[in-house]
Formats: C-alpha cells, sequence, structure tokens
C-alpha cells in the first residue's frame, strides 16, 4: 500500500537524489581547474606506469603542491570532442604521430619553445604543436625457431623462400603501405607520396599469409605463440615477445611510429602544462623511462648515455636505418587511402 | 499470448498521480541527458558536410554497403544460434529447482565476470592454429593441418554466440519459469501427447521471452566491434570496426553518419519484424 506519508518520503529522497546527483557532477567538473593540479592522459598499461615512475612522480617532487592527475588511454576523438566544447579537461595528451600536424591545428596550444628546449631534442622532434615523447617505430620481427630468416623488407615480403604467417597491423597508416613499397624496391627517400596501388599490389603477393592484428596485445601474443612466424610489430611488444619466446628484432629497416606529447586548445593549464613537458623531455627522465621500457629517448643527451646505447634494441640507436613516416602527407590523404585500403581488405 | 494478457492484474486506479509524475522525472531525465540528446548530436554531426552529400556518400559506397551487409548476416547467423542453443537451455533451467538451477544459472552469468577483451583473447588461444583445440586434434592425428577456426567467420561466430548467450537465456528463463504449469497438465488431461503440449501449449507462451531476447542479441551483435576485429576475417569486417577507425582517423561526421544509417536500418527491420508479428497474432486469433 503506497499511504500518503511513503509518497511524501519517496519525493524527498528522490529530490535529495537529484541534488547528490548535481553536486558530484560540480565535484567532477571541478577537478580540471586550478593552478596545482594537472591531468595528463597517456597510453595507459606498463608504458603510462614507465611514465609515472621516470616523469610524473619526480615532477610532482620537485613541485610540491602541484598534483598529476594520470588519465588513459588518449583519443585523439575524445580530445576533438573536449575542444570543440570549449572544456579541454586534459592538460596534456599523449598521441600518435597521426595527429598533432599543422592539419590538426585548430585542437591544439602551439607549442611554447621559450619554455621547451628545442636544441636539447633529436632532429624532427620539436614540432609546431607536439614535442616527441619517446622514440618509437614498427620493426621487422621473426621466431628464430623457423628456420630461415628473413633479414630484409623484400625477404619478408618472399612467401616462398621464407614460409609462414606475417603479422600485420591492420591500419593503412600503420606503415604497411610503405613497407610494401621498400620491399618493392622504391628508396626510402623516393616514397611519398606512396604510390598506394603499387603498395597494394605489391600486398596482395602475400595476401594469404597475413595475419592482421588491431590491438597491440594481439601483436605480441601473435608472436610470442607462435602464431605468426614473422611480423612487423611495434618495437616496445616485439622486445616483450622476445622475453618469453624465440623472436628477434631486426633493424635493416624500420619505419617511425612515434609518440608526441601536446597540449588541447584552450586548457586552463597550458603554462603549467609547457613547463611538464619541457621536464619530461630533459635528459634524466627521457634515460629512465627509456631504460625502463626499450623506447627510445628524444633527449639528445640521453640518447648518447652509454646505458642506453649499449642496448641494441632501443630504437635511437639506429636512426640510421630509420624509414620516416611524412606525417604530413598522411594528414592530407588518410581519408582516401583508408578508403582504398578498406576496398582492398574486403575484395 | 492471449492469456498472458488476460491474467495481468488491473491497474488500481488510472486517475493522475503527480507523485508518480516526479519519479518518473529522474529516469526521463537520466534518458534525455545521456541517450536522446547525445543522439540528437551525432544525427546533426553527421550533416556536417552536408546532409545529402553525405548520406549519398555512403550509400553509394561499395566498400559501406559491402560492411553493413555484412554485419547483418553475421548478426542474423548469430541471434539464430544463440536461439538453438539458448532455448533449450533456457528450458532445462526453468524446469528444475534448486542448487541444480542455481548451478545452471551462475554457469550462463559466468561470462558477465569477465571483460569482453579478455573473453576474445582466450577464444583466441583455443581456436588459433597452434591453439589448444587444433594442436590437440593434430596430436590425436585426427587432422593433417590447423582447421580454419580464426580469421574466419567460424571463429567470430563461435565466440559471439558464447559471449551472447546469457542476454539471451536470461529474459527467456524470466518467462518460462512465469507459464502455468497446470496449463501443461490440462493439456495432458485433454489427451495431448508429450509434443503437442509443448509445441500447442508452452512454446506459444514462451514465444514473448525469444522475441526480446532475440531482438536483444541481435541488437548488441550488429554493433560488435572487438570480437571480429581479432578473431574474425578483415574480408567479413563489420560496421563497429569501420565506424571506430573512422572516428579516430577521418572524424565525427562520417562516424556519426555510418552510426544513423545502422540505426535506421535497424529500425526499419524491427517496424517490418513487429508488423508481421501483429499480422500473426491477429490471423491466431481470427
Amino acid at each position: 500500500m503506497v499511504t500518503r506519508r511513503t509518497r511524501h518520503a519517496m519525493r524527498v529522497g528522490s529530490l535529495m537524489t537529484t541534488m547528490l546527483l548535481v553536486t558530484t557532477a560540480c565535484g567532477l567538473l571541478d577537478k580540471s581547474g586550478g593552478g596545482n593540479a594537472l591531468t595528463v592522459v597517456s597510453y595507459g598499461g606498463s608504458y603510462q606506469r614507465a611514465q609515472a615512475t621516470a616523469m610524473f612522480a619526480p615532477y610532482e617532487q620537485l613541485h610540491p603542491g602541484l598534483t598529476i592527475f594520470q588519465d588513459s588511454p588518449s583519443a585523439n576523438a575524445k580530445l576533438r570532442v573536449m575542444v570543440e566544447n570549449g572544456n579541454p579537461t586534459w592538460d596534456v595528451v599523449l598521441l600518435a604521430n597521426d595527429f598533432g600536424n599543422d592539419a590538426q591545428a585548430q585542437w591544439l596550444e602551439p607549442i611554447d619553445y621559450s619554455v621547451i628546449d628545442k636544441n636539447a631534442l633529436l632532429p624532427g622532434y620539436a614540432g609546431e604543436y607536439r614535442v616527441g615523447a619517446d622514440v618509437e617505430g614498427t620493426v621487422l620481427t621473426v621466431r628464430s625457431d623457423r628456420g630461415a630468416m628473413p633479414s630484409t623488407l623484400a625477404e619478408f615480403f618472399d612467401t616462398k623462400g621464407f614460409p609462414g604467417k606475417r603479422a600485420l597491423n591492420k591500419f593503412a597508416a600503420g606503415g604497411i603501405l610503405e613497407a610494401a613499397l621498400l620491399a618493392d624496391g622504391v628508396g626510402k627517400d623516393q616514397l611519398y607520396p606512396l604510390d598506394v596501388g603499387r603498395a597494394l599490389r605489391k600486398l596482395d603477393t602475400i595476401r594469404d599469409s597475413i595475419v592482421w592484428w588491431d590491438t597491440a596485445a594481439q601483436s605480441q601474443q601473435l608472436i610470442a605463440s607462435g602464431e605468426a612466424a614473422m611480423g612487423l610489430l611495434w618495437v616496445g611488444r616485439a622486445t616483450e615477445a622476445a622475453k618469453s619466446a624465440p623472436v628477434k628484432l631486426n633493424w635493416e629497416s624500420w619505419i617511425s611510429q612515434d609518440a608526441y606529447w601536446m597540449v588541447p586548445k584552450g586548457s586552463p593549464n597550458k603554462e603549467a602544462a609547457m613547463k611538464l613537458i619541457q621536464f619530461m623531455t630533459s635528459d634524466q627522465p627521457q634515460k629512465q623511462f627509456s631504460l625502463l621500457t626499450g623506447y627510445g629517448p628524444v633527449n639528445k643527451e640521453a640518447a648518447a648515455d652509454p646505458e642506453v646505447r649499449t642496448n641494441p634494441n632501443i630504437p635511437s640507436n639506429h636512426i640510421a636505418t630509420r624509414v620516416t613516416m611524412n606525417d604530413a602527407w598522411w594528414a592530407a590523404n588518410l581519408d582516401q587511402v583508408q578508403g582504398e585500403f578498406q576496398a582492398w581488405l574486403l575484395q | 499470448m492471449a492469456l498472458a494478457v488476460e491474467t495481468r492484474p488491473p491497474l488500481r486506479s488510472t486517475g493522475f498521480r503527480p507523485g508518480r509524475f516526479f519519479l518518473l522525472a529522474i529516469p526521463a531525465a537520466f534518458l534525455i541527458v545521456f541517450f536522446v540528446s547525445p543522439m540528437v548530436l551525432v544525427a546533426l554531426r553527421s550533416g556536417e558536410p552536408g546532409w545529402v552529400a553525405s548520406y549519398a556518400n555512403i550509400l553509394t559506397s561499395e566498400v559501406y554497403l559491402k560492411v553493413l551487409a555484412n554485419s547483418f548476416r553475421t548478426a542474423l547467423i548469430t541471434t539464430v544460434l544463440t536461439v538453438l542453443i539458448g532455448y533449450p537451455y533456457a528450458y532445462a533451467t526453468a524446469r528444475v529447482t534448486g542448487t541444480l538451477r542455481i548451478l545452471l544459472l551462475a554457469l550462463v552469468l559466468m561470462p558477465f565476470w569477465s571483460s569482453l577483451l579478455a573473453r576474445t583473447f582466450s577464444w583466441l588461444a583455443l581456436l588459433q592454429d597452434t591453439g589448444l583445440i587444433n594442436q590437440t586434434l593434430i596430436g590425436m592425428g585426427l587432422i593433417d593441418r590447423p582447421l580454419p577456426l580464426v580469421r574466419t567467420q567460424v571463429g567470430v561466430i563461435i565466440a559471439m554466440v558464447h559471449i551472447m548467450l546469457p542476454y539471451f537465456v536470461l529474459p527467456l528463463f524470466a518467462v518460462m519459469v512465469k507459464i502455468d504449469r497446470s496449463l501443461m497438465s490440462a493439456a495432458e488431461s485433454l489427451g495431448a501427447s508429450a509434443f503437442r503440449r509443448f509445441y500447442r501449449v508452452f512454446l506459444p507462451l514462451s514465444l514473448p521471452g525469444v522475441a526480446a531476447g532475440a531482438s536483444l542479441v541481435f541488437i548488441l551483435t550488429l554493433g560488435f566491434y572487438i570480437t571480429p576485429a581479432i578473431l574474425g576475417d578483415p574480408n567479413q569486417a563489420m560496421i563497429g570496426e569501420v565506424i571506430a577507425t573512422d572516428l579516430e582517423t577521418i572524424g565525427f561526421a562520417r562516424a556519426s553518419a555510418l552510426g544513423i544509417v545502422l540505426l535506421a536500418v535497424t529500425l526499419i527491420l524491427f517496424a517490418v519484424f513487429a508488423a508481421a508479428r501483429s499480422a500473426y497474432v491477429a490471423r491466431s486469433r481470427a
């Protein structure tokens, strides 16, 4: 039976719930504000834990009273929405090289190079809207227990001489088109503008041997379990797989796939954000992060550090054989090329 | 079905009760803020490059049409298999009592307790060429080369049926336990065989549960993203994968338009389904 009194109690109860919801919502909104807190967003997982150890924690120690909030994973779609709604709750964001080019200027604050030391960075990592976070890449990764190992990209595309499944990233701008063209004999300085048709024809020749991966965890699983005999993997995942399985990394030619720090346009804490980026790209945090993860430092001094130099699988030790992705070309052509790639996949 | 409608207790009062509306205001406000308004925003964004251009682009693209067709086909196959496996399971669960019923419900609920990604990777570990199933079969000498269980539609459907079973079994179970057993006894006393009792009495009474569960499974399957991406063949890509890639790389307008097309096609299908259902009900009453 619903009496008058219980109905009244319900009404009061729901009113209180509403008030509670409203006040919590306000509390959530307040998180980004204030000069004593920064929200940093990265890829998450062990990668971000290493950044916390090497970068966020020491920075908090140097600046008592400042708190770094972490969020993950970063996503450029989310960043765009925040900026478009005029309420970015992220202050410093790490994203891959397909974002942060001049074409995406409308969502980003220009980097303040009076705060960040451009000369301390390796060439190419001081962008108008982004600063390199580390040197990463897609590298030829091969099982060493399957007989002859391909040592070049051309051999990677030779399924007769080197049989077995190939793990490749199912993403047009993930380096596979570049790899196909290099295997087909295009020089690394003549890649752009990409001849997409030619690249897809080359991929056709190994089509039945391709195992696609969509997530980095999947790529590691494919190689570590032996499901794929070889693959083009992100360095971090390849070195992880090599810890538990007979897996070798080949640095003969590898394709850049870097991560960059950026500041969303309209961030209320952009000065503090620039200072944090300066710290994160300075030599000590860079060196420590590199030794923790196996990714290369973007800081010149850290990259030249003997401890970093002696690790054969740190990408910054192989700059000479690196094939650099033309991010500006990709920013201008991604829509078109992705359509062609998707159509090719569906054939 | 007519019986089910008539046995519902009459409403106590149909008069205006302000309290009831006030209580409804909270869920209504929640739906408006978190469901209706994002939907409207998505619809608005889909027209950013121009309404005609945006939708003509999708509806004339072979790629998108093929992906849409793939999605509906995969969702249909998954739904049919889920119904075929889930119906006997729900029936058994509704027939037994006590510990056995709790055990059966726990088994079907178990997948809910682990993440979708973890389950998908577990299926990968079982189904891949170097996985448990293929290695066991090869070890036993039953097959020479691995069965194509992953990177094919087979793998996607196996995993999706497993993931979807609780969504089908639970609503159906809820309907089945409410079916009045004395109706079955009545049918028996009138001389109906076991098959006839099931086919003419139990099955029609359980159909609302089948419809509820199957529509839930169909809709959820249509939007699947990570499972087909990991276990499937890119040649059979589903719309969720394409929307996700477009959202991250090309931008909101295209992804939103794709979402709206998916929603529209689904609503049309359900309208057809509902019309067919009411035609069937009208005919069986006549």
